[in-house]
């Protein structure tokens, strides 16, 4: 249901028109044209940094270089497709990518700070069940999740950003899902 | 529980709890009351991990974008590692490789070359090293590598190197010098004074070149074997009229 109506929502449809020109725009030397897409997707792309960094610091300093990536290679971008869905593909790439430099860099602290039980407000802000599941996924397995209960997208959009078929979006979805509901339960069981 | 949950049920129980519509958990319930309570579980888990998107979410001001240097490339050490191993496996190999062949190469039995020597020398005869004027060349006939037969598993002689029966009756020796060179596919030439006596012969099984060497032999002359399967037939005996050694004109061989 929500693949045919992201096809036909015309808010989306609204959206892909005003970033086509804002592309058009930047592309043709407007600077003020990217900001305007900086501003529109900052919280989005937030959001999925968040999501797959948890480390709410570590995301904001994702986002920078998301959308740096997205500043130097705007060029490139084939405006057949969403600008979102190419720019959601960034910010899932770009923050797999940052997640397991910072997985291969925190095994290397020191265990009396590992230790430390004291986390960042924004993180306590999240539910703790929520917190040490997601913590405990693959950060792949994060991105799928947030962009289908956070951002909402359907499954092709999901497909388009992580770059796979529907329904291999569908199968590691459902996968990603299930790993988070028994970390889930399992932490609900113990408190 | 979750072992006795179809995946048409489990499929479509995901679907009412990311919805969360009252009435279709209520439906879902009423068809499958002994699920209800895993149902609702889900229900809470998904509303759980939705509302963990809003803490901190929703930026109040935006930061400006700033735009980041180009990262250097950074190598990781154990990738590099890896491919150094690699590398250096792959130029290993193709040592071993390159050696392997050429020792292979080396060990293949030698091209056995065709015999040039001549037949023994007999008394008066004037063989190559004593013929100052004659274009004496070192190269044997051409000596094609010898493969083996797919009828016979012998090697494939040439032609010259083939033994094959030859009779003369009556014939004169330019002639049989002739056969010989026809047999085997050679060029001869015959050097002036050569006698023109008729034999009357039979050789079994003998190669063309060696017949002429027979016949050289046995008639008084040397067959020089030259490149590119030409023979040079110079005569042992110089047939000139003042010479007092001039062979008699006799059908029968000097043997």
């Amino acid at each position: 249901m929500r693949v045919v109506s992201a096809v036909i929502d015309p808010a989306k449809q609204a959206s892909f028109d005003e970033d086509s020109i804002l592309v058009e725009r930047f592309l043709s030397g407007e600077a003020d044209a990217f900001e305007t897409l900086y501003g529109k997707y900052y919280d989005k792309v937030l959001a999925i940094a968040r999501g797959v960094l948890i480390d709410a610091d570590e995301a904001a300093d994702a986002v920078q270089e998301v959308f740096t990536l997205v500043y130097r290679h705007l060029g490139r971008f084939d405006r057949r497709s969403r600008f979102s869905t190419w720019l959601f593909r960034i910010a899932v790439n770009r923050s797999i990518q940052e997640a397991r430099r910072n997985r291969h860099r925190h095994r290397n602290v020191e265990l009396s700070e590992a230790l430390s039980t004291e986390a960042p407000a924004e993180v306590q802000d999240l539910d703790p069940r929520v917190q040490v599941a997601l913590h405990a996924m693959q950060p792949a397995d994060r991105a799928l999740l947030v962009l289908f209960y956070w951002e909402e997208l359907s499954l092709q959009e999901i497909a388009d950003s992580i770059g796979c078929g529907v329904n291999a979006a569908k199968t590691r979805l459902y996968r990603a899902r299930e790993r988070f509901r028994t970390l889930y339960e399992r932490e609900e069981d113990e408190s | 529980m979750k072992e006795r949950i179809s995946p048409e049920v489990d499929q479509l129980m995901w679907l009412v709890a990311e919805d969360a519509e009252p009435k279709a958990i209520n439906d879902f319930g009423v068809r499958f009351p002994d699920l209800r309570g895993e149902l609702m579980k889900r229900v809470e888990m998904v509303r759980t991990l939705r509302g963990a998107k809003e803490p901190g979410h929703h930026v109040d001001r935006i930061p400006a974008f700033s735009m980041r240097k180009a990262e250097p490339v950074r190598i990781n050490p154990r990738l590099a590692f890896i491919a150094a191993c690699c590398a250096v496996a792959a130029i290993g190999l193709a040592t071993y490789t390159v050696i392997s062949s050429s020792r292979t190469t080396a060990a293949r039995p030698p091209v056995t070359p065709i015999s040039t020597a001549m037949p023994t020398p007999s008394p008066g005869v004037v063989y190559r090293n004593d013929l100052p004027k004659q274009p004496v060349t070192a190269s044997p006939l051409p000596t094609p590598t010898p493969e083996p037969s797919p009828t016979t598993g012998l090697p494939n002689l040439p032609v010259y190197l083939t033994p094959q029966d030859f009779t003369f009756h009556n014939t004169k020796l330019r002639l049989a010098i002739q056969t010989a060179a026809m047999a085997g596919n050679l060029n001869v030439e015959i050097a002036p004074g050569l006698p023109d006596m008729e034999i009357s012969e039979s050789y079994r099984q003998i190669s063309p070149v060696d017949l002429l060497r027979r016949l050289g032999h046995d008639y008084g002359f040397s067959a020089f074997e030259q490149e590119s399967g030409k023979v040079l037939i110079i005569p042992e005996v110089d047939n000139d009229p003042k010479d007092a050694n001039r062979p008699a004109q006799t059908a029968s061989p000097s043997r």
